[in-house]
């Protein structure tokens, strides 16, 4: 290794490799959230979608009864935990595809916090888009039906500006029919309304956005592994030729390299949140790109290999294996796609515009 | 349609392979070692009367076409033994019997049908290899004759071939683009010069740097006689090189999936062959099944020559990439199969890479092809 390379890599990418081992106190926390994710929010939630075209008000009340928005805040904002531990949540939430807008609320409240728009609403539904232009125009948000504040990141010559608005006050959205209705997309135009609050921040945009793109990295490893373990528990249930179909090299190297690919998107993602939440937050950025980007490759692929291995089940509407294509399909997009979010990880690590 | 083989085109697979069987691997091998032309083998193929099977038979020839030519490169290199020169030869003869004068034909096509005369083909030069028309060897009126200047590379088996087609220029259109005239130039011409060029290719055939130092050629040498007609003749040539290319790695990747499947059957590591572990056996039923398609496309474009159908500009092409990126992926896998042996000389797998891998780039590169299909198949704007 160059001197050079050295420096970059000793050290300062984390403060400690240690970190990226959960303690047992967290990972405690995250067997209790999974469990509680698990038992709470059957997946018959998320069909239900379905038939009403959008997400039930009732899961947003469960998410925002047990507080989890808050999870990862400023002590001063409510908060308890660090990044890493929304991380954490959101895995969880994610394995079980929540049909309510905890992932956009956390979106748009770290980027709220990280560049100082208060207020911090946590009880609220919320969601986040980064305008593509100098004005907060015509903005498609993921997400976005059930919002009632909206986070809008404006790039700027340097820096970007980060606005709150009452959704309220941007008059009805557009509803978009899209292939996955339990996390729906609605259109906003913000151009002539002004904001609750804004904050300008001389960071560039990709560091503003570290810590959204670090718990969307979350969200997309948790539908990763979700669909991984419903693909690997009928690799070991189904039969045929008088053996589990799993005990075929076919099957079970396909999902060995989906498991690599999920450890990865989740030790990334675990990485960006220790990164993050430390004193020296210098490669968060990076990291965050890197697993945002390794997580949609391993969400689309994970739910890929569940329609694969479920055989002519995979393509009904019965089964959930199209629950989980959906939520990967529609959620690993935003914030970039992976080859965007790999060429930015470039830029970030060069110092350069993205 | 019919997709059966003739019983005479069998005949000659049968025949061929049986040639290539007797020699085998090892021999091609150790010619390779010793850095010398594969005598005997070529002697063989030509002397059972497989060598020219594409040239008319008032030469001494085969009367076949280039489907004929194709299906004896496959199974020579289906037997480890894929002869770099019998693709040149494919190339060379037919361009004197189409476009050469009675006279050139009376002196070139006998000894080219029986073997004992050998012609090398030179038109890459080091500032013009994909875009080949693009070169600056020239050829200037002398009196009667010719005076040709420049150097070329790359060109295979100068120190076996009695004479080497050159492509040089002898003029501009009114385009500015190059007038080309192809000269039949003995090796032994004075003013020429070559010398090998180290290759990582392990083959009996050879590469060359060709000097050409105001090299005096008679008027009797120009092919057909008139001049500027060269670019069409080089063109005429190019179909058939990648036809018999495209069998060449065919053969490769059944030599490559024969090694394999036999490894696979026989070795047990853990108390039963490898070859009953899926990890091992899709890959090579994946290779088979490409290999499949390739062969296919192989024999349409030979066909479409032997007609002389345009459509075999495409096919042609299509058939040399899918062929020769076939064969890569099948001697990676049998490398893979073979586990640490495939590095062992004697399992005659590691020392084809270099051949192999060849066929992506020369003579026609996959981009190149890929350039072709997007502008001529799809009607997409030309890139370059
Ligand atoms: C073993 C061997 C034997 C040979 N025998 C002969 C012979 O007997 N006679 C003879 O005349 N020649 C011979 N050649 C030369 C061979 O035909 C050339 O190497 C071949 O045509 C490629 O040309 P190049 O090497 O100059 O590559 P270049 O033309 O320099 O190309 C280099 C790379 O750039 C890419 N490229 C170029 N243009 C484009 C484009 N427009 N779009 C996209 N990509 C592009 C190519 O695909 C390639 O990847 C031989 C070569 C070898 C290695």
């Amino acid at each position: 290794m160059s001197a050079a390379a050295e420096e970059r890599w000793s050290g300062s990418t984390l403060d400690s490799w240690r970190d990226l081992v959960l303690t047992d106190e967290r990972r405690e926390l995250a067997e209790t959230v999974r469990r509680q994710f698990a038992g709470g929010f059957p997946l018959e939630a998320v069909r239900a979608c379905f038939d009403g075209g959008s997400q039930p008000e009732g899961a947003w009340t469960a998410v925002s009864g047990a507080e989890y928005p808050s999870i990862g805040l400023p002590e001063s904002a409510g908060g308890l935990g660090t990044l890493v531990d929304t991380a954490a949540l959101l895995e969880a939430a994610g394995e079980v595809l929540v049909s309510a807008p905890l992932l956009a609320t956390v979106m748009s409240l770290q980027t709220l916090a990280r560049a100082g728009a208060l207020p911090l609403e946590p009880a609220r539904p919320a969601a986040l888009a980064v305008a593509d232009g100098p004005v907060a125009g015509r903005l498609v948000v993921l997400d976005g039906v059930l919002a009632e504040r909206l986070t809008v990141v404006v790039p700027r010559e340097r820096g970007v500006t980060v606005a709150q608005f009452d959704t309220a006050d941007l008059g009805p959205a557009e509803e978009h029919r899209h292939v996955d209705p339990s996390r729906p997309v609605a259109v906003f135009d913000a151009g002539e309304v002004p904001p609750l609050s804004h904050a300008d921040d001389p960071r560039p945009l990709d560091a503003v956005l570290a810590p959204a793109r670090t718990a969307l990295a979350a969200d997309l490893t948790g539908t990763a592994a979700g669909a991984l373990d419903r693909a690997v528990r009928h690799a070991l249930d189904r039969e045929q030729f008088g053996r589990k179909i799993g005990a075929f090299q076919a099957v079970k190297h396909r999902l060995a390299d989906v498991y690599i690919a999920v450890e990865r998107a989740r030790s990334l993602t675990r990485a960006a949140a220790v990164a993050l939440a430390g004193p020296s937050a210098s490669s968060g950025t990076e990291l965050s790109l890197l697993a945002k980007a390794a997580a949609s490759e391993a969400a689309v692929d994970a739910s890929r290999a569940l329609v694969q291995v479920l055989g002519a089940m995979g393509m009904t509407f019965e089964s959930d294996a199209h629950l989980f294509f959906r939520r990967a399909q529609q959620t690993a997009p935003f914030l970039g796609s992976a080859a965007a979010c790999y060429r930015r990880a470039v830029a970030a690590r060069r110092g350069v515009p993205a | 349609m019919d997709f059966q083989e003739t019983a005479e085109h069998s005949a000659i697979r049968e025949a061929v392979a049986s040639i290539g069987a007797a020699f085998g691997h090892g021999y091609f091998a150790a010619c390779a070692r010793e850095k010398r032309f594969a005598d005997e083998l070529w002697a063989a193929v030509f002397d059972s009367g497989f060598g020219a099977v594409n040239l008319p038979e008032r030469y001494g020839g085969g009367g076949g076409g280039v489907h004929e030519t194709a299906i004896v490169i496959e199974e020579l290199a289906a037997q480890g033994c894929p002869l770099i020169h019998l693709i040149v030869a494919g190339m060379c003869g037919p361009i004197i019997d189409e476009f050469g004068t009675e006279e050139q034909k009376e002196r070139w096509l006998p000894g080219l049908a029986a073997g004992t005369v050998k012609m090398a083909f030179a038109i890459t030069e080091s500032e013009a290899g994909s875009n080949a028309p693009n070169l600056s060897t020239t050829a200037r009126r002398d009196g009667a004759g010719w005076v040709l200047k420049g150097a070329k590379q790359y060109i295979t088996n100068m120190d076996v071939a009695d004479a080497v087609l050159v492509v040089a220029r002898t003029g501009t259109d009114d385009r500015g683009r190059g007038l080309l005239t192809m000269f039949i130039v003995d090796t032994g011409a004075e003013g020429l010069e070559y010398r090998p060029i180290p290759m990582e290719i392990k083959e009996p055939d050879q590469q060359f740097s060709v000097y050409l130092d105001d090299v005096a050629v008679p008027r009797e040498r120009l092919v057909g006689g008139v001049p500027d007609q060269g670019l069409r003749q080089v063109f005429s040539g190019l179909n058939p090189e990648r036809v018999n290319v495209a069998a060449q790695a065919n053969g490769l990747s059944r030599y490559f999936i024969g090694k394999a499947v036999g490894y696979a059957r026989e070795r047990n590591v853990w108390g039963r062959p490898i070859g009953a572990h899926q990890g091992v056996a899709h890959p090579l039923a994946e290779v088979k099944i490409r290999l499949e398609l390739a062969r296919l496309m192989t024999h349409k474009a030979a066909w479409l020559f032997d007609r002389r159908l345009p459509e075999v500009g495409e096919a042609a092409a299509v058939a040399k990439l899918a062929a020769a990126d076939t064969a890569l992926a099948a001697f990676d896998q049998a490398v893979q199969v073979h586990g640490g042996n495939a590095f062992a000389s004697e399992y005659g797998i590691g020392d084809l890479w270099g051949l192999t891998r060849l066929m992506r780039s020369a003579p026609v590169s996959r981009e190149m092809v890929l350039n072709h299909v997007t502008q001529h198949s799809l009607g997409l704007p030309r890139s370059y």
